[in-house]
């Protein structure tokens, strides 16, 4: 050890006792660790808006309720992938009973089935599967995002990689005050079903949101 | 990796390194205690995010400390910074500092200042090589420059040192020969 070194030694050490024991949380920092998380995983999801729901101050350029075109789209039920979302057929949604962790969805698109969701993301995913089983990976599913952020509610079709969303209020759990319902292209729901899709969703207490 | 295990093992690694690394934090922001928590906050929410290149690295908590002195310069670099500020959470999981004593007080602030006099490239240079000892080479990986410019920060940052702290040239003349 030099003597400069101990200098540094000094000069790093806590200025008060109070700072020198400091209480820290480090659930605090996996709780902000697990948020960026989830940010990289929608980013890298393609669910561009979805991320941006998820971005402090973010504002969703969302137009107003049925004012998109209807997109066409593969037969409900089919396995889905990011790459497939061009095919032509419209889809049903049918009234359900489905619990995606702490979200519950009464309609669904027929053919869709709970997957694998968080207190973060309630995700559907198709009964033919080919998605991943990551609660915490969106691609090819239909994703729940509660947002504390007050987001512009309506249907955005500008979010990347074929995907819709549609986004309205809501009154908690907690400090939620927005939902977010991610839809890929190619299931092929129009205006009317994904707002109906939207509205469908009902969020238990254990529902957090990840925005920061 | 499954998010229980990549909390379980965060929270081992935090355990052990944040010390270190607020240490070194308080260095680099010269003692200003709020950035010092700030920056090692960043970083251990980056090392969560890439925890399994973490947890595959050599020696993790160099990794931890290159992030660190990274995170210092990139921050150091914007005009506004931004502070994260922490939330409750009912589960809490506390960490104390063992040997964080506070020190010689005066001698404590003569160093900060003399530490604030320098560039914030020059500073992670020292604090690199003298406060945790590593090699030039390792200090030019870490900080993505070459060994020579490594060379020439540190021996511009004891330069400078020696002159912000007269009395204390002997010492930092001995050092000044390491580089």
């Amino acid at each position: 050890m030099t003597q400069l070194h101990d200098l540094l030694d000094t000069a790093s050490r806590a200025g008060s006792p109070a700072d020198a024991q400091p209480a820290h949380d480090i659930a605090t920092d996996i709780r902000l660790g697990r948020r960026a998380l989830l940010r990289r995983r929608l980013a890298a999801a393609g669910g561009g808006v979805a991320a941006a729901t998820l971005a402090a101050g973010a504002i969703v350029g969302g137009s107003a309720l049925f004012n998109g075109p209807a997109e066409k789209a593969a037969p409900a039920g089919a396995g889905v992938s990011v790459s497939s979302v061009d095919s032509a057929t419209t889809a049903v949604l049918v009234d359900a009973d489905v619990a995606a962790g702490p979200f519950h969805f009464a309609k669904v698109p027929q053919g869709w089935v709970s997957g694998a969701s968080s207190e973060f993301a309630g995700n559907l995913v198709p009964a033919a599967g080919g998605v991943s089983q990551s609660a915490q990976d969106f691609a090819g599913k239909i994703t729940a995002l509660p947002s504390t952020q007050d987001m512009p509610e309506g249907i955005n079709t500008k979010g990347g990689a074929g995907v819709v969303s549609v986004t309205r209020s809501v009154d908690g759990p907690g400090d939620v005050v927005s939902l977010t319902v991610q839809v890929p292209k190619s299931v092929g729901l129009t205006n009317a079903q994904l707002t109906e899709l939207a509205q469908s969703v009902t969020l238990t207490s254990a529902v957090s949101a990840a925005a920061g | 990796m499954r998010s229980s295990s990549r909390d379980e093992e965060f929270t081992a690694f935090v355990t052990q390194a944040r010390p270190g690394l607020l240490r070194s934090a308080r260095l680099l922001t010269t003692g200003d205690v709020a950035r010092a928590e700030d920056l090692v906050q960043q970083v251990l929410v980056r090392l969560y995010v890439r925890w399994p290149n973490v947890a595959r690295a050599d020696d993790p908590v160099r990794y931890a400390h290159r992030a660190l002195v990274n995170g210092f310069i990139d921050d150091s670099r914007r005009v506004h910074r931004q502070r994260e500020w922490s939330t409750d959470d009912p589960a809490r999981s506390e960490v104390i500092a063992e040997g964080d004593e506070p020190g010689d007080p005066i001698r404590r602030q003569q160093v900060l200042t003399a530490l604030a006099s320098l560039p914030p490239g020059q500073r992670a240079v020292v604090v690199l090589r003298h406060w945790l000892d590593w090699s030039v080479d390792q200090t030019a990986h870490a900080l993505g420059i070459s060994t020579g410019a490594v060379k020439s920060q540190n021996h511009k940052a004891l330069s400078a040192l020696r002159d912000a702290l007269p009395e204390l040239s002997p010492v930092l003349t001995t050092e000044g020969t390491s580089s």
